[in-house]
C-alpha cells in the first residue's frame, strides 16, 4: 500500500522487499493502471492448486494400479484423468480472459474502517463466467457469476488504517473454475485510490460555545442591536423582525438580523485540542465534525493553514473531511 | 480457502454422498454389510452435523470408529495382501472420513479418493456393463468436484452438464495417450482378486460332474483362428488329464498339477517343437477359472508370456486366471509327431494305475479282451463297439453305487460324457493299456460369420486317451461312439429333450434371442479383443500400422500433431465465445487503415475523430495526406452516411494501397483521383 | 439552404467578430428549438450577439434585464382591469417575443426565475389560471455572470439543463480586438443587418434538422458517451435521457449547419462541452475537465 501522506518512501531493504519491488516493477510494465482493464493472456498467470497437486498424485496412482494390475480399464481411466487435467487450464483461463473490469466508485471512508471500491465485472461474448473471486488478499473480497448479465457490479473491500489519500495495491481476480484444479488469477491496478478520512475519536463534547485562540476572528453573537443583514423567513422566527418592507415590494418574507459584535457560531478549531498529538487532534475534530453534522448544527473548522466558514450539509461535511484528511502529517508542532 | 470454519454447504456435501455412492455402488456386493452400514451411518451423522441436530463425533468416537474398523477388517477378511481387504479399506476410510468432512480441502480429498475406488472397480470387473458404469462414476465425481465451488456450478444440472463437456474434450486426448503410452511390466507382485469360487472343469471328475456343467450356458472360452480351422469333430480343447483312480473319483495324480510343482517347461525351445509347421494358429480368450490350466488342442504351443507346456502336451498358466485372459496357441497334430515307443516306466505305471479292488465284472471282461486281441486298437475297438450297442447318452444318468464302473457297464448303460470315458479308461487300464481321462471342452459356436468361436460351459466334455507303442498317445472319444451327433453337432443336438430344461426360462428355444446372445457376445469379444487385451505387443503392431515404422520422430508426431490440432481448436473456441459483437465492415477497414497508420508511426489517438485525424496525418506526414484523406471520405460516407457504394470503394482504397504500398512515392501520387466522393453534400 | 446558412453565420460574424465557433453553436441551439445560456463577464458580446440572431433571423425581439427587484409579472405579463370595457385585459409581458433575451438571469429572485424556465419549458404561460401560448419559434438566450459575483442567485444546477447549451463567450481574438481598437463599430454594423430569412424558413429549417441521418456507428458511440459519464467514478452525476436526446439534437443541428444530411462523430464532439459541460458534475464540481476526459477517454470507433 503506498500511502500518498505517508513516511513510506524508505527504500525497500531486504532480499524479500527487494523481490517484491521487482515484481512489482515487472507487474507495472505488463499490466499498467488503467480505470478499466481487460484480462488478456498479458496478464494472467495459471497454475495449478494444491488440489490440482493431488489430483496429479492420483493419476499416479492409477497409472500404478494400471501397471501392476495390467489392467487397460484402470489406464483409460488414468489417461482420461489426465487428458482432463491437460484440458482444465484452458477453460480456467478462459473464464477470465475477455473479463472487463471497470472502476465504478471509490468513495472515501474513515480509517479504521474497510474502504470499499465498486467494481462493474463484464463479459465479453456468450461464454459464461463463472466463480470470479476478486480481493485484495488476504481480504475475502468478492465472488460473482456471470451467467444471466453480461456484466455485474461487486464491491471490493479494503482495510485502511492511515488517513490521507491511499492508493490501494493491485487487485487480485482469480478463478479456480470449473474444477478448482487450476488457479488462474491476475493482479489488476484499477488505479484505485481512497480518500480516508480520520478515525473519528470522541474528545469530549461539542465546543458549543467555546473560544480558543481568542481574537483570531471577529466573534459574533446574534441578537444584538446591529442590523446584520437579512435571512429567509422560516416559520417560528419572531414576527418582530419580519422585513415587511422588502416582502411589501415583493420580495420573500426575510426576516432581519441583530447581531452583537461576537458570535456563537460553533467553531471546531485545532487549538481546543491543543497538547494531543496530531493524529488524535484530526481524530477529534472529525468526531466533532461527524456531530455537529447529526445535530444539525452550523460548524465552521480551523485548522492550521485552513479554515472553513461555518455552514451545514452535505458540501460543508465533504470540505471538513477533505481538509482533515490531507492534513499534512509534518504539520505544525 | 481451507479455512475450518468455512463450512461446506449443503450442495457440496449431497454431492460428495452422491459420488461416494455411485463408486461403492458396485462394491457393496463385495463389501461385508458392516462397511456399507458404517457408511451410512457416516453419511447420516455428518448430515445431521449439517442440520445442526448433532456435533461433529469427538475425539474418542473418532478413534473408536477407526478401532472397530480394523478390528472388523481383521474379522472379516483374516488376511491383508489380498484385493478385496485393501478395496475394504478404501470404503471403511472413504466412510471414516465423511466424519471429519470439515473444509474444501478435506471435500477434495474425499473425492480425489472416489477417483481411485472407481478404478479399483476394474480390477475385479473388465466387461462393458462396469466399463460404462465406470465412465457414470468418473462423471458424477467430475460433477461433485465442480460443485464444490458453489454457486451457479453447484446446481445438478449445470454441474453433470459441465462435467460431461470436459470428459468428451477430454477423450481424444485419453484415446491418443492409451495407444502411445508404454506400457510397463508389473512393478511389484499385487494381490490379485482371488476371492469366488473356480469356475469351470475342476482338478478331477465324479460322477455327475459334468451334468452340472452342462446346464451352464457360461461363455468359457472365445477361440479366434488364423487360417484354417479345424472341423468340428476335431475341436477338442485340452485342458486336464486325470491319470488317478480312486475308484469313484478321477484326479490328476501325483506330479501333473504344476501347483504341487509338477515340470513345467516354461521357456521357449525347452521342448523340442516339430520341425514341419503348426497345422492351426489360433487365440484363445478365456473367461476366468482361478485355476492356472489352459485349454488347447493337441499339441500346443504358445509364445504368450506366463504360459508354459506340460509333459502331457497340456498349457498351464503361472498364475490362477484371474481375470479374462488370452494367449496364442500353435497346434500341431498328434500325428506329426515322432512317437516315442517307449512309455517311461512312471508314465506306464502312472497310467496304469487302478485302485486295488472294486469293479470286479469290468476286470474280470477286460482281462478276457486282452486274451482275445491282444493289441490295444483292437481291444479299444471292441469296447467302443459295446458302447455303441446297448448305451444311451443322457443328461439325467441314473445314480450309481459303490462299483461305479460295473453298475454303469452291466446295469445302467445309461450315462454322460464323464461315465464313458471314465468306464472306458478303467477297462483299458484293466486290460493293460496305459490310458487316462482328458477333461476340456469340446465343439463350440460359430460367432458372426466365423470369427470365432464361442465355447460355453456346456461344451465341457471328458474323453480317453491310450497309448500304443505305434503311434503313441492317441484320442479315443468314447462318447462318440454312442453319440456321433454330440461331438459333430454339439449338445443341444445330441440331447435336445433334456438340453437346458431346468433353465428358469427356456431362452434358449427363443432363436431371436440367441442370436441377441450371440451379438452381444461377439461385442464382448470385440471389447475384449481391442481394449481389455490391448497390450505392448498390440500396441507395437497398431504403431507400426499407423506409422509404418515406430520411430520416436513419428511417435512425437503423432502425439504433437493432434495435440497441436486440440490446441487450436480450443484456441478457435475462445476466441469464437468470447468475441463481442462483430463490428460493421466499414468500421473493420477504417480500423484496418488506422492500423496501418499506426505502423507508419502515426497512431490515432483515443476518442480522436476520423476527421481530426485524417487532419493530423496531413500535417505529421503530408505524403500520406491525400490517402488519408480519400480512406477518410470514404469512411464517413460509409459508416455515417451508409453508402453501401463507398464501403465497396473504402475497400478497394485500401486494397490498392497495399498494392502501392511497397512504393510509398506511389501512394501518395495514385490516390488524388479517388478522392471525388468529397464530404461535402 | 446551405447558402444561407452561411450567410447567416457570416453576417453574424460581422457583429461579433471572431467567434465563429461560438456564433454557430448559437444557430444549432436555435435550429434545435432549444434554448441557450451565455456564461460570461459583462461586456463581451451577450447581447450583441442575440440582438443580431434576431436581426438576421428575422424574430421579434425582446431585452429583459433582470434585476433582484424583478417579479414573475414582469416578464409573463400581468392582468390589469379596465375601467373602458369593465374587464380585465391581459398586458403579454416580454416574454411574448420570438426571441428573448433575458440579461444576467442571476440577478433576479429564484422565484423570478423559475417562472421564466418554467415558459421556456412549456412554451407557454399561465397568468391567472388562463394559459397562453408562447409565440412559435420561442428561443431565449439567457445571459449570466460567473458565480461569486456579490448578489447574485445562481441557477439552481437542476435547473440548468432547462438550456440545451451553456457557452461562454471568451475574450476577444487579437485580431478581432485589433479591429475593434481600428474603430469596427459591431453597432452600427448590427443597425445594417437585414433578415435573411423569415420564420417560415426557419420553421423549414428547424424541420430539417430531425432529418440529419444519425447512422447505427455514431448512434453507438453517443450511447458510448452516455453511458461512460454514467459508470465513470468521477462522474457524480451522469447524462440523463433528456440531456442524451439533448446531445443529439444539437449535433444534428450542427452536421446541418456544416451542410451535410448525416451525422459525424465530429458533430457529437464539436456541440458536446456546450451540451453536456453544465448537466455533468463530478466530485471536484465542474463538468468542463469532465467533457475533456469523455472525449478522449470514449473512442470514436467501438475496437
Amino acid at each position: 500500500m503506498r500511502v500518498s501522506t505517508g513516511d513510506r518512501q524508505i527504500p525497500p531493504q531486504g532480499l524479500r522487499a527487494r523481490w517484491q519491488a521487482l515484481t512489482s516493477r515487472w507487474l507495472e510494465r505488463r499490466a499498467p493502471a488503467a480505470r478499466t482493464v481487460t484480462l488478456s493472456h498479458r496478464k494472467l498467470f495459471i497454475l495449478p492448486s494444491r488440489a490440482g497437486l493431488g489430483f496429479l498424485l492420483v493419476i499416479l496412482l492409477l497409472w500404478l494400479l494400471g501397471t501392476n494390475y495390467e489392467n487397460n480399464l484402470v489406464f483409460a481411466l488414468a489417461f482420461l484423468l489426465v487428458s482432463l487435467f491437460a484440458v482444465l487450464p484452458v477453460h480456467t483461463f478462459a473464464n477470465l480472459s475477455g473479463l472487463t473490469l471497470r472502476l465504478l466508485a471509490a468513495p472515501p471512508t474513515f480509517a479504521g474502517d474497510y474502504a470499499r471500491a465498486r467494481l462493474a465485472v463484464s463479459r465479453s461474448g456468450h461464454r459464461l463466467r463463472e466463480h470470479i473471486e476478486i480481493a485484495w488478499p488476504p481480504e475475502d473480497g468478492a465472488q460473482l457469476d456471470l451467467v444471466d448479465a453480461e456484466s455485474a457490479e461487486v464491491e471490493v473491500a479494503l482495510p485502511v488504517n492511515r488517513r490521507g489519500r491511499v492508493r490501494a495495491p493491485r487487485l487480485r481476480v482469480q478463478s479456480r473454475y470449473p474444477l478448482g484444479l487450476f488457479r488462474c488469477w491476475s493482479h489488476v491496478d484499477l488505479d484505485i485510490e481512497f480518500l480516508v478520512y480520520p478515525a473519528p475519536r470522541d474528545p469530549g463534547s461539542l465546543p458549543l460555545g467555546a473560544t480558543a485562540g481568542e481574537g483570531r476572528s471577529p466573534e459574533r453573537r446574534r441578537g444584538g442591536d446591529d442590523f446584520a443583514g437579512l435571512r429567509p423567513y422560516q416559520p417560528g422566527h419572531s414576527l418582530r423582525h419580519v422585513a415587511w418592507k422588502q416582502f411589501a415590494g415583493g420580495r420573500d418574507l426575510h426576516s432581519k438580523e441583530y447581531d452583537t459584535g461576537a458570535d456563537t457560531r460553533l467553531w471546531l478549531d485545532w487549538d481546543l485540542l491543543a497538547g494531543r498529538d496530531v493524529e488524535t487532534r484530526l481524530s477529534g475534530l472529525c468526531h466533532w465534525v461527524l456531530e455537529a453534522e447529526r445535530a444539525q448544527i452550523p460548524y465552521g473548522l480551523r485548522l492550521p493553514g485552513t479554515s472553513l466558514e461555518p455552514s451545514l450539509g452535505e458540501s460543508q461535511r465533504q470540505r471538513a473531511l477533505l481538509a482533515l484528511a490531507e492534513f499534512p502529517v509534518q504539520g505544525v508542532e | 480457502m481451507s479455512r475450518p470454519e468455512q463450512l461446506l454447504p449443503r450442495e457440496s456435501l449431497l454431492w460428495i454422498f452422491a459420488a461416494q455412492f455411485t463408486v461403492l455402488l458396485p462394491h457393496f456386493a463385495r463389501l461385508p454389510l458392516w462397511i456399507v452400514l458404517g457408511w451410512l451411518i457416516a453419511v447420516l451423522w455428518r448430515f445431521e452435523v449439517y442440520r445442526g441436530r448433532r456435533e461433529f463425533p469427538g475425539r474418542l468416537v473418532k478413534l473408536l470408529a477407526v478401532a472397530v474398523a480394523v478390528g472388523g477388517l481383521a474379522l472379516s477378511y483374516r488376511r491383508w495382501f489380498a484385493l478385496e481387504p485393501m478395496v475394504a479399506l478404501l470404503a471403511v476410510s472413504f466412510a471414516l472420513k465423511n466424519l471429519e468432512l470439515l473444509s474444501r480441502r478435506d471435500a477434495f480429498l474425499s473425492l480425489l479418493l472416489a477417483y481411485f475406488v472407481a478404478a479399483t472397480l476394474f480390477v475385479f470387473e473388465q466387461t462393458i456393463p462396469y466399463a460404462l458404469y465406470g465412465v457414470l462414476a468418473t462423471a458424477v465425481v467430475t460433477a461433485a468436484l465442480a460443485a464444490q465451488l458453489g454457486g451457479f456450478s453447484a446446481r445438478p444440472r449445470r454441474a453433470f452438464g459441465l462435467s460431461l463437456r470436459l470428459l468428451a474434450q477430454s477423450v481424444p486426448l485419453m484415446l491418443l495417450l492409451f495407444v502411445v503410452m508404454p506400457r510397463l511390466e508389473p512393478l511389484w507382485a499385487v494381490p490379485q482378486n482371488s476371492g469366488g469360487a473356480s469356475t469351470g472343469i475342476s482338478d478331477s471328475m465324479t460322477p455327475g460332474d459334468f451334468t452340472r456343467l452342462s446346464k451352464s450356458d457360461q461363455p468359457a472360452l472365445r477361440i479366434a483362428f488364423d487360417g484354417p480351422v479345424p472341423p468340428p469333430e476335431q475341436r477338442y480343447w485340452r485342458g486336464l488329464v486325470y491319470s488317478h483312480f480312486d475308484g469313484r473319483r478321477w484326479s490328476q495324480g501325483f506330479g501333473v498339477d504344476p501347483r504341487e510343482g509338477a515340470r513345467v517347461s516354461w521357456r521357449e525351445n525347452e521342448q523340442p517343437l516339430p520341425e514341419v509347421g503348426p497345422r492351426y494358429r489360433y487365440r484363445v480368450i478365456q473367461e476366468p477359472t482361478r485355476n492356472q490350466w489352459l485349454f488347447a488342442m493337441a499339441r500346443p504351443h504358445s509364445e504368450t508370456d506366463g504360459v508354459g507346456e506340460t509333459g502331457d502336451d497340456r498349457l498351464v498358466r503361472s498364475i490362477p486366471v484371474y481375470s479374462r485372459f488370452a494367449y496364442d496357441v500353435r497346434s500341431w497334430p498328434r500325428s506329426s509327431l515322432t512317437p516315442s515307443s517307449v512309455l517311461g516306466d512312471f508314465e506306464r505305471r502312472r497310467n496304469l494305475q487302478l485302485p486295488a479292488e472294486g469293479n470286479p465284472q469290468a476286470r474280470a471282461w477286460a482281462r478276457r479282451l486282452a486274451e482275445e486281441h491282444g493289441d490295444g486298437d483292437s481291444i479299444s475297438a471292441a469296447v467302443l463297439a459295446f458302447f455303441n450297442r446297448s448305451f444311451t447318452y443322457t443328461l439325467k444318468p441314473p445314480a450309481l453305487g459303490a462299483d461305479s464302473v460295473d453298475e454303469f457297464l452291466f446295469e445302467s448303460q445309461q450315462g454322460f460324457c464323464e461315465h464313458f470315458a471314465g468306464s472306458y479308461v478303467f477297462m483299458m487300464r484293466a486290460a493293460g493299456i496305459p490310458a487316462r481321462v482328458v477333461a476340456g471342452y469340446q465343439g463350440g459356436e460359430w460367432v458372426e460369420q466365423e470369427e470365432y468361436l464361442l465355447v460355453r460351459q456346456y461344451d465341457a466334455h471328458a474323453w480317453a486317451e491310450i497309448w500304443t507303442p505305434a503311434r503313441g498317445w492317441q484320442r479315443v472319444d468314447p462318447t462318440a461312439a454312442v453319440s456321433p451327433e454330440r461331438i459333430r453337432d454339439g449338445l443341444q443336438t445330441a440331447a435336445a429333450e433334456e438340453f437346458m430344461e431346468d433353465a428358469l426360462l427356456p431362452l434358449h428355444r427363443i432363436s431371436v434371442l440367441n442370436r441377441l446372445r450371440l451379438e452381444w457376445d461377439m461385442i464382448n469379444y470385440r471389447w475384449y479383443q481391442t481394449v481389455v487385451s490391448f497390450d505392448s505387443d498390440s500396441q507395437q503392431n497398431l504403431l507400426q500400422r499407423v506409422l509404418g515404422e515406430v520411430s520416436p520422430l513419428r511417435l512425437a508426431i503423432l502425439l504433437l500433431v493432434p495435440a497441436g490440432v486440440g490446441l487450436v481448436l480450443l484456441l478457435a473456441w475462445l476466441w469464437w465465445t468470447g468475441r463481442g459483437a462483430r463490428l460493421p465492415r466499414a468500421q473493420r477497414l477504417y480500423l484496418r487503415f488506422c492500423r496501418r497508420m499506426a505502423r507508419a508511426g502515426i497512431p490515432r489517438r483515443q476518442g480522436e475523430a476520423p476527421r481530426d485525424y485524417a487532419a493530423r496525418v496531413a500535417s505529421e506526414a503530408p505524403r500520406l495526406a491525400a490517402m488519408a484523406a480519400a480512406v477518410t471520405a470514404a469512411y464517413e460516407r460509409a459508416a455515417y452516411a451508409e453508402e453501401p457504394a463507398a464501403e465497396r470503394q473504402l475497400a478497394r482504397l485500401l486494397r490498392q494501397w497495399r498494392l502501392t504500398a511497397t512504393s510509398p512515392v506511389a501512394s501518395a501520387t495514385a490516390t488524388p483521383g479517388l478522392d471525388s466522393g468529397g464530404t461535402q453534400a | 439552404m446551405q447558402k444561407i446558412i452561411s450567410a447567416i453565420v457570416s453576417d453574424i460574424g460581422r457583429v461579433l467578430l471572431g467567434k465563429e465557433h461560438q456564433v454557430k453553436l448559437a444557430l444549432a441551439c436555435l435550429l434545435s428549438r432549444g434554448h441557450l445560456l451565455i456564461e460570461d463577464l459583462p461586456g463581451m458580446g451577450k447581447t450583441t450577439l442575440a440582438h443580431a440572431l434576431a436581426q438576421v433571423l428575422g424574430l421579434s425581439y425582446n431585452r429583459v434585464q433582470f434585476t433582484s427587484d424583478m417579479l414573475p409579472a414582469d416578464i409573463l405579463g400581468v392582468s390589469i382591469f379596465e375601467r373602458d370595457s369593465g374587464n380585465f385585459r391581459f398586458h403579454e409581458g416580454p416574454v411574448f417575443s420570438q426571441l428573448l433575451l433575458a440579461d444576467e438571469i442571476n440577478r433576479s429572485s429564484p422565484k423570478t426565475q423559475s417562472a421564466l424556465l418554467e415558459a421556456m419549458e412549456e412554451r407557454q404561460v399561465s397568468v391567472d389560471g388562463e394559459t397562453r401560448a408562447l409565440p412559435d419559434p420561442f428561443f431565449v438566450i439567457a445571459t449570466q455572470n460567473p458565480l461569486h459575483q456579490s448578489g447574485t442567485f445562481a441557477l439552481p444546477e437542476s435547473q440548468l439543463d432547462r438550456f440545451l447549451m451553456r457557452i461562454s463567450l471568451g475574450y476577444p481574438t487579437r485580431e478581432a480586438e485589433r479591429a475593434l481598437f481600428q474603430g469596427v463599430d459591431p453597432r452600427a454594423e448590427l443597425r445594417q443587418l437585414q433578415p435573411r430569412i423569415d420564420v417560415s424558413d426557419l420553421k423549414r429549417l428547424q424541420a430539417l434538422v430531425g432529418q440529419v441521418k444519425a447512422s447505427e456507428s455514431v448512434l453507438d458511440y453517443l450511447e458510448r458517451l452516455v453511458s461512460f459519464t454514467r459508470q465513470s467514478p468521477d462522474c457524480t452525476v451522469g447524462l440523463s435521457p433528456r440531456g442524451a436526446l439533448a446531445l443529439l439534437h444539437a449535433a444534428r443541428a450542427w452536421a446541418l449547419i456544416d451542410g451535410r444530411s448525416h451525422l459525424l462523430p465530429e458533430d457529437i464532439q464539436a456541440v458536446l462541452p456546450s451540451v453536456a459541460g453544465h448537466r455533468l458534475h463530478s466530485e471536484s464540481g465542474d463538468g468542463s475537465q469532465l467533457v475533456e476526459r469523455l472525449m478522449h477517454q470514449v473512442d470514436v470507433i467501438a475496437a
